[in-house]
């Protein structure tokens, strides 16, 4: 069974519709990436996937259940795009509340905590207010949380957006790394191709609230002749009539 | 119940408020700079005071050159008031009023003509006692009060001269005791004046606790709009945890961050309060008794403390809705300032009214009411005594809050939230005129 299964998915803000019937599939284990530009429908695909937003029409199940459902809320483990961190709370304080959250108090609250600190790599920095941090150790304080709660299926809203080079590089690795030892289901959206194609099994183009196409990436890039995502995205935006 | 998410939740709240010093510094200042305020009314109000009584220089346009006449300038002499003399020459009033300030005087005497006359015959004599003010203040006449006294007393003195009967007699012909009796606490008052103290604690008390319950709703309206600034509440929505646990948990850590808040702000409302009352108490030379009287009954104290509470916890429930209705700081804070007015509208209402102005069902009203509970029971357990339905009002005030915290906890969706916010910004948008 996969993990997440979307059908048909539809949803309309007032008289806008964002999604246009998205569909698609998550296995376990796989690390699925949701691939489009600004505007395209990934954040509202993925905030009803964990249950923030209730669709206009179609169906989600993340692990057979409905999104949000208090039995799966502890399997998954949701990023938000631009996700902020509280000013005066220390890096160390904000982990530690996520594994009482998540375990209460006790070894399993512990071993959460101190993956949480191994991920974030802040060192003692992990001590001091996070109004003190830069964009990056936020970025990495924000995967730390969502990957030390070892979640059968991590939503990552473009997690190296808004971060340069080597931020972004060293936010890759530790969604690669740990994905992978944690044994992470991935679910995660991108509008820079290349990060894709480097972190992504499988993948779905998803252009103004429509997926285009998926499956995965050498099989896409074979089937539409292009030499990578963009290229491939390109060729289908413009066989789209955009 | 998650208790540890709860827990956990609330100290995370309750560290992010304590450690931010837009929350910290007014309420430390309050408590500092309330004092201060205080004592630099007191100490000018005194500096005024004793400048205005120590005003001792008289000039006297003697348009008499009567004996008596100048009986009466030795007289204010030996009273300790320096006397100067005025060459009235033909001049008028408004010349000698010129000349005396032209000469840096602060009181001009006119002993008229036909003074030693009309003592002579047991007559009013006519004088004229002007104050000359170089500033106007609330203690300008006070100087001239000792003048006029020191002069009634000579005049009196001069017409009861062989009648064998004293001026100290004439002016206090009874052993009268004054004394007040406040019903509603029992408190006898050695002196009248000291009601001044009580009635600045009905009109201080009760504005005071309006402004701890503006706060405490614009602390709660800020920190959850800093959760949509920052885009933190995203994160916190998707946590394992009840909605009602995340908005217990939000309430609880505010709460906990504003009875720190109060205890500062209590104490310098007490110091300010306790140098107002001061005041009239040192003027009547009977300190202490001024702040007897604000002291409440152990129970009207716990009805105090529980309606204050209540308050507290839904005027923080109500900056909850409002913060988490605004997607920035600067929205919450202009949708709070015009709502204070529903605290303070009322709470200038209550301390300045009488009771009896409220009407039975205005009072009533008040009563039931949250938001405006503490300041008429503060008012009415100060002043007079809580009324008999005090415990029902009591539990309407705590039904009042639930219901407010069940429906914030309602809003604890994004998708609604998202909505609402939406609407009330095209709602502003057509407010200003914008159209579309």
């Amino acid at each position: 069974m996969p993990v997440l299964e979307v059908k048909g998915l539809v949803k309309d803000f007032g008289g806008f519709r964002a999604l246009w019937g998205v569909s698609f599939e998550v296995e376990e284990g796989e690390v699925f990436g949701l691939v489009g530009p600004n505007g395209a429908g990934k954040t509202t695909t993925f905030r009803i996937v964990v249950g923030l937003l209730r669709p206009t029409a179609g169906e989600v199940r993340v692990f057979g259940a409905e999104p949000g459902d208090a039995k799966v809320r502890k399997l998954v483990s949701y990023l938000p795009e631009d996700a902020g961190t509280y000013r005066n709370i220390a890096g160390y304080e904000f982990l530690s509340m996520v594994s009482r959250i998540y375990f209460g108090r006790g070894r399993e609250a512990e071993e959460a905590l101190e993956l949480g600190l191994k991920i974030a790599g802040l060192g003692d920095k992990a001590y001091e207010k996070m109004k003190t941090y830069s964009k990056g150790m936020k970025r990495r304080i924000q995967v730390a949380r969502a990957l030390m709660v070892k979640p059968r299926l991590a939503v990552l809203d473009e997690p190296t957006s808004g971060l340069d080079v080597l931020q972004a590089r060293e936010v890759r690795e530790l969604v690669k790394r740990y994905a992978r030892e944690l044994g992470t289901t991935v679910l995660l959206s991108s509008h820079n191709m290349a990060e894709v194609e480097e972190l992504c099994t499988r993948v779905a183009l998803i252009h103004k609230g429509v997926v285009l196409e998926q499956g995965e990436v050498g099989e896409l890039l074979a089937k539409h002749g292009a030499r990578n995502l963009e290229d491939l995205f390109v060729k289908l935006v413009g066989g789209a009539g955009s | 119940m998650n208790f540890e998410a709860l827990k956990a939740l609330a100290a995370k709240e309750f560290k992010d408020l304590i450690r931010d010093p837009r929350i910290v510094v007014p309420f430390v200042l309050s408590a500092i700079v309330m004092p201060v305020i205080g004592l630099l009314i007191v100490s000018t109000m005194q500096v005024a005071v004793r400048q205005a009584v120590e005003t001792r220089t008289v000039i006297i346009a003697d348009l008499d050159r009567s004996n008596a006449s100048r009986q009466l300038a030795r007289w204010l002499e030996g009273k300790g008031f320096s006397v100067a003399l005025l060459e009235a020459g033909g001049a008028g009033e408004a010349e000698l009023v010129r000349e005396s300030a032209d000469r840096g005087a602060q009181l001009l005497l006119v002993v008229e003509p036909g003074f030693e006359q009309a003592l002579r015959s047991g007559a009013k004599p006519k004088l004229k006692l002007v104050t000359l003010v170089k500033e106007v203040g609330a203690f300008g006449a006070l100087g001239s009060a000792a003048v006029a006294g020191a002069v009634r007393e000579f005049v009196a003195s001069k017409l009861l001269e062989g009648s064998g009967i004293s001026y100290d007699l004439v002016k206090d012909p009874a052993e009268l005791e004054e004394l007040a009796y406040v019903i509603p606490k029992g408190v006898l008052l050695s002196n009248p004046a000291l009601l001044a103290g009580l009635s600045m604690a009905v009109l201080l008390i009760p504005i005071i606790l309006a402004s701890v319950a503006l706060v405490v709703m614009q602390m709660s309206a800020t920190a959850m709009a800093v959760e949509n600034e920052e885009r933190t509440l995203e994160t916190l929505l998707t946590l394992p945890v009840s909605r009602f646990e995340m908005l217990l948990s939000k309430l609880l850590g505010m709460f906990a961050v504003s009875l720190i808040g109060t205890a500062f702000e209590m104490m310098g409302m007490f110091l300010y309060f306790y140098m107002l009352a001061s005041i009239p108490a040192a003027l009547s030379q009977q300190p202490g008794q001024a702040m007897l009287l604000v002291a409440v009954t152990p129970s009207n104290a716990a009805f105090l403390a529980a309606s204050l509470l209540l308050s507290l916890f839904f005027m923080a429930a109500l900056g909850l809705i409002v913060g988490a209705l605004s997607r920035d700081v600067r929205i919450a804070n202009t949708v709070a300032g015009p709502l204070s007015m529903i605290v303070y509208l009322p709470a200038m209402l209550i301390a300045f009214a009488p009771s009896e102005a409220l009407g039975p069902l205005g009072k009533a009203l008040l009563y039931a009411l949250p938001v405006t509970q503490p300041v008429i029971a503060a008012k009415d357990a100060i002043g007079s005594s809580l009324p008999a339905a005090a415990p029902a009002y009591l539990a309407l005030s705590l039904a009042a809050t639930v219901a407010l915290v069940y429906a914030a906890s309602k809003l604890f969706s994004l998708e609604l939230l998202s909505e609402l916010q939406h609407k009330l910004s095209a709602l502003a948008r057509r407010g200003k005129g914008g159209g579309g």
